[in-house]
């Protein structure tokens, strides 16, 4: 059965498969309408309802288009970009150079907030007519903000449009008291952030509670209180951040406001959960991280409320063999560097059944273990003689490994563990030193030799080939490590003629080997460190893993021949639902997504409603989303929430 | 000179050739010395204030191209007070030039400030300039003077020349300086290989310039371009193409070695179509501290930063964040500025040919924080001049002749680009305009 077929299955079976969850959108959509736009590489996309009112209510999707200095409006209903008066063109809402970053404050829907970086002004835009103006025209003459903003977002407080914005530079916030009829100016503060912070990104959260600011340089993002303006506080995520998001779901425990911050130092989502009022708990706070396989680009957060038209969406409608227990109303969507989509979860459950685990969703959730092999064993013992009698025997155990906000990191596919029995740590073999004022002297790599996991115990390997009486005769000295200070290695028992022989022969090359121990390499992170017998009173004695530990436990025939191997091939314990927008040759659209290559830039969502199926069909709601795309040129690429096959994700360019 | 690499490779060095690359018969043109005939890469002199500019005579329309030298501090006096950057144009700032192969690049000068090296694509040469600073003003020669009718020597040629063994040569480092010897790498745009070359200028013979190459990967297309990390010891990288699907599909690849490691000379790569999907990796420009490597990608068109992590003579490479660029960019510099307040201002500047723009970025946000659109068509190269009275950026326009000149520091003293004027006056467009 092609994927093709199966996935016509599961739309025509979808009903039934979910009755049981109430309305499901996803099972209702012809999705393969196309339709044509007029935009350029989209710098940041907003979604906006400015009033309830007609049938349908109008949904339109704002673009920033900063390579063409213009703003565009798409008509989330008829599918198409709002016309200009005369109905020949696009309408083009003129901006600054740099107009890239766009805001709606919760609670108003009628203003959109365009920041221009270039300009270092902040505008406000109408999205439906009023007594001072057409829709789509701007409201007064705009605010000057600090040089060299990055971002805006805005929340309405009383009758006042309350606009964040974020200024790099001096590190700081800057608020703007705006009159949302007119305009005007109505007040201005700065909100300071700890010492060197360099604001990256802002989102305030669907309650208007708060705003989240991103951190491109301190490992914190910090929490403003938005209805006084204020800092409340920093929150380690770990790393520097750039891109956030905020919306509404149930991490396990409750409905409330959470955000996701990417790292952009290493593949990782950090969620955070912010006020609930009625719950008994730290306002703001780390719910956990998750690991990605790819770095994040952008990211989008439903609301999971109802609505009086449609429930929140479940993800994911099912590929075959999607678990029913990994369907969840709490569901995030992460758009990667190089055009991945996939899903996470807020609710993830510990071993011990508790819920609040962030992570991806796992369409296969084996727990932790072995690869399987289809010849050879693995483990795999490999060791110079055919003595398997003296093989360790590697001892895995499953373990909850989430730490305290839940850490969830995953098995990388492939990942292999090399245990090597006197091993040497990384950068200590084959170097190059010379002996003095009793010390064997490392020459410096850019490091101190002390930096290299060198310690008391270890031996030291020296070749001395010489006829001299005071060198070994054997050609090589051997010697325990008494200590490492910088590069100077001092042995333990080195007589007086060793020290002439090192004396009169060096330099020489020196190598540090573990005694009776194991260096253990990942085929991932390299050099993990050392790994001592479960019988040995030294520690380590465990090395422990995402979700599982492992030891070694002696043979009965005794230790191993040194530089023999314990190898194992692990299995990855995630694997994702995966959406690759950059995917060649996959779409209908035989040029696929990615002739070019795609930036994701940002990515919004809300209620949307579509004509009906039959012409007197009323329309229908559904909840969608609209991801904004740079690149050789702009596309806006749009899918239900949940969407997971590509064939069903529209996408069309300028 | 201690021989770099393994003897046998030694032995097959390939002692600096003949190669003038001009053919002394052609008599069209001779190349203006006014003005630069289809600008691309510029150098600051690092001990004059003075900007070299290569003008590459990219139509043929003229015997040969030529680098013109222009002095900064005419230009500067010039456009001190023009009160409209449109039409405020200098127009005699060129006073020093020699004829050049067509074709050529980006130069690079010592820093004693005494010789310049550009690569030539066409006729793949590696051409060095003497360069003169006694007089006060720039004297450029290359052992020959000026033929009959000429307005100035021809350079290019042996033994200030090398061919080099491999197809269009573009960036080049140099990794050692010293009074005797300067050693330096060349990235080819249509090779596999990279080549070093090591110029004695003591030396008069064919022997000035000696070359070996080293070969990056059966699989690499090409190196797009190469910047040294400033260090204790220096770290070339490179940006390349290799093969994916086939030769026109493309994947982007990083890749950095210490060439002064001599036969231990180890190319290491980083993945970056695998962390970003670019299919190809264009301009390098390294940061102030050596923390970061920014990309100018294509396929997509976007800016690349990643964060290095030195370890003694390694590097450990990280994707630090990837943002949308202008269409295709094309050069990268960085810079820092101190700004009215007192607070370090760093800034990623990217020139995009296709739209016209000079963009300045956040380096850590990627955010763009300046935009100069349509002031200068084709801009091609661009140079931080920090040594005048204000800091002021110059880029080469390919397609109309003209430099740049952009203010980067405004009255009120905040870091943001600005349109000052010109080096030029701009050949007007094609007449249907487009």
């Amino acid at each position: 059965m092609t994927r093709r077929t199966r996935t016509r299955l599961f739309f025509a079976l979808c009903p039934l498969l979910f009755g049981g969850m109430g309305q499901v959108p996803f099972c209702q959509q012809n999705q393969n309408d196309s339709f044509r736009g007029d935009i350029d590489r989209v710098g940041d996309v907003v979604v906006v309802r400015p009033v309830d009112i007609g049938v349908p209510p109008p949904v339109y999707v704002v673009t920033a288009n900063p390579e063409i200095r213009q703003l565009r409006i798409y008509d989330a209903y008829n599918r198409t970009f709002v016309k200009s008066p005369n109905g020949f063109f696009p309408l083009a809402v003129q901006t600054g150079p740099m107009t890239t970053q766009l805001a709606v404050a919760p609670g108003d829907q009628t203003r959109v907030v365009t920041l221009d970086s270039h300009d270092d002004t902040v505008h406000l835009l109408r999205t439906t007519g009023d007594s001072r103006g057409d829709a789509f025209t701007y409201v007064g003459a705009g605010v000057r903000t600090g040089r060299a903003p990055s971002d805006v977002t805005a929340v309405l407080v009383d009758e006042t449009l309350r606009v964040f914005v974020a200024v790099p530079d001096p590190g700081h916030v800057e608020v703007f008291d705006l009159d949302p009829r007119d305009g005007a100016l109505l007040a201005d503060a700065v909100v300071e952030l700890p010492t060197g912070a360099h604001p990256a990104r802002l989102a305030v959260d669907p309650t208007g509670d708060a705003v989240v600011v991103t951190d491109a340089l301190l490992d914190t993002v910090h929490v403003i209180r938005a209805q006084d303006s204020t800092y409340d506080r920093s929150l380690d995520v770990g790393g520097p951040t750039v891109e956030v998001a905020t919306g509404l779901v149930d991490p396990g425990d409750g409905l409330g406001p959470v955000a996701i911050v990417l790292r952009r130092d290493e593949p990782r989502a950090v969620a955070l959960r912010l006020l609930r009022p009625t719950y008994r708990e730290d306002a703001y706070a780390v719910l956990g991280s998750a690991q990605l396989f790819e770095y994040g680009a952008a990211v989008y957060i439903p609301d999971a409320a109802d609505t009086a038209e449609t429930d929140p969406t479940v993800c994911c409608p099912p590929s075959v063999g999607f678990p029913d227990e990994e369907a969840t109303k709490a569901w995030a969507l992460v758009l990667s560097e190089n055009g991945h989509g996939q899903y996470l979860r807020f609710d993830g459950e510990r071993p011990d059944g508790r819920r609040g685990v962030f992570r991806l969703i796992d369409t296969f959730p084996p727990g932790p273990g072995y690869a399987q092999r289809d010849g050879g064993a693995n483990p795999a013992f490999l060791t110079s003689s055919d003595d398997t009698a003296r093989a360790p025997t590697l001892i895995q155990r499953e373990r909850d490994t989430l730490g305290e906000p839940p850490r969830f990191d995953f098995v990388e596919p492939g990942l292999t563990l090399t245990f090597t029995y006197g091993g040497s740590p990384p950068r200590t073999r084959g170097r190059t030193a010379s002996y003095s004022m009793g010390a064997i002297v490392i020459d410096n790599d850019g490091r101190p030799f002390e930096q290299r996991d060198v310690l008391p115990g270890d031996l030291l390997f020296i070749p001395v080939a010489s006829d001299d009486d005071r060198c070994p005769a054997d050609g090589f000295l051997q010697k325990p490590i008494a200590d490492v200070v910088g590069d100077d290695v001092t042995l333990v028992g080195l007589t007086p003629d060793e020290q002439a022989c090192l004396q009169l022969y060096g330099p020489f090359t020196a190598s540090v080997f573990v005694d009776d121990a194991f260096t253990v390499t990942s085929s991932e992170a390299g050099y993990l460190g050392r790994l001592h017998f479960d019988d040995d009173d030294r520690e380590p004695r465990v090395l422990v893993q995402p979700h599982m530990d492992f030891s070694l436990q002696r043979a009965a025939g005794g230790p191993p021949d040194l530089g023999s191997q314990v190898v194992a091939e692990l299995a990855s314990n995630v694997q994702p639902i995966d959406v690759f927008f950059a995917q060649e040759q996959t779409l209908t659209n035989l040029d696929g997504f990615d002739r070019e290559g795609l930036v994701l830039t940002a990515a919004a969502g809300a209620e949307v409603f579509l004509p009906g199926v039959n012409d007197n069909d009323p329309p229908r709601p559904v909840r969608r989303v609209f991801i904004g795309v740079s690149g050789a040129t702009g596309r806006l690429i749009e899918l239900n929430e949940t969407e997971t096959v590509l064939e069903f994700v529209n996408a069309d360019d300028r | 000179m201690r021989c770099l690499l393994s003897p046998l490779v030694c032995t097959l060095a390939l002692v600096g050739c003949a190669g003038s690359g001009i053919d002394p018969a052609n008599t069209g043109s001779d190349v203006p010395l006014d003005q630069p005939s289809f600008p691309t890469g510029m150098a600051l002199h690092t001990t004059e204030r003075a900007l070299v500019v290569v003008s590459s005579n990219y139509d043929l329309r003229y015997n040969t191209g030529a680098l013109l030298v222009a002095d900064l501090d005419k230009v500067a006096a010039m456009l001190a007070d023009a009160p409209d950057p449109d039409i405020a144009v200098v127009d005699d700032a060129y006073d020093s030039a020699v004829l050049f192969p067509s074709f050529g690049n980006r130069p690079v000068i010592t820093d004693d400030g005494g010789h310049m090296l550009t690569a030539i694509r066409e006729d793949n040469l590696l051409a060095e300039v003497l360069i003169d600073a006694a007089g006060g003003s720039l004297d450029l020669s290359c052992g020959v003077d000026a033929e009959p009718g000429q307005a100035a020597p021809l350079c290019g040629q042996t033994p200030y020349a090398a061919a080099l063994p491999g197809n269009d040569p573009f960036d080049l480092v140099l990794y050692e300086q010293t009074p005797t010897l300067i050693s330096g790498v060349a990235a080819l745009l249509r090779s596999p290989d990279l080549v070093f070359f090591f110029l004695r200028p003591e030396r008069t013979g064919d022997d000035r310039i000696r070359l070996f190459r080293k070969t990056v990967g059966d699989d690499i297309i090409g190196t797009r371009a190469a910047v040294g990390l400033p260090g204790d010891r220096p770290l070339v990288l490179a940006s390349a193409d290799r093969i994916r699907l086939s030769s026109t599909r493309t994947a982007a690849l990083i890749y950095w070695f210490d060439p002064a490691a001599g036969d231990d000379t180890v190319i290491r790569r980083f993945d970056l179509y695998a962390e970003t999907g670019a299919e190809s990796a264009r301009a390098l420009a390294a940061s102030p501290d050596g923390d970061a490597l920014f990309v100018l990608t294509r396929a997509p068109d976007a800016v690349v930063r990643l964060d290095l992590v030195r370890d003694g003579n390694d590097l450990d490479i990280s994707l630090g964040g990837v943002g949308p660029s202008c269409r295709e960019p094309i050069a990268a510099r960085t810079i820092r500025q101190t700004n009215a307040r007192g607070e370090v201002v760093d800034r990623l500047l990217v020139t995009c040919f296709s739209s016209d723009t000079v963009m300045a970025l956040d380096p850590y946000t990627l955010s763009v924080t300046d935009q100069v659109a349509d002031f200068g068509r084709g801009p091609y190269d661009i140079v931080v001049d920090d040594a005048g009275p204000t800091p002021v950026v110059y880029v080469s326009n390919f397609l109309d002749n003209s430099v740049s000149v952009l203010d980067l520091v405004d009255d009120e003293g905040e870091v943001r680009l600005a349109p000052k004027g010109r080096i030029g006056l701009p050949a007007p467009p094609p007449e249907d305009g487009r």
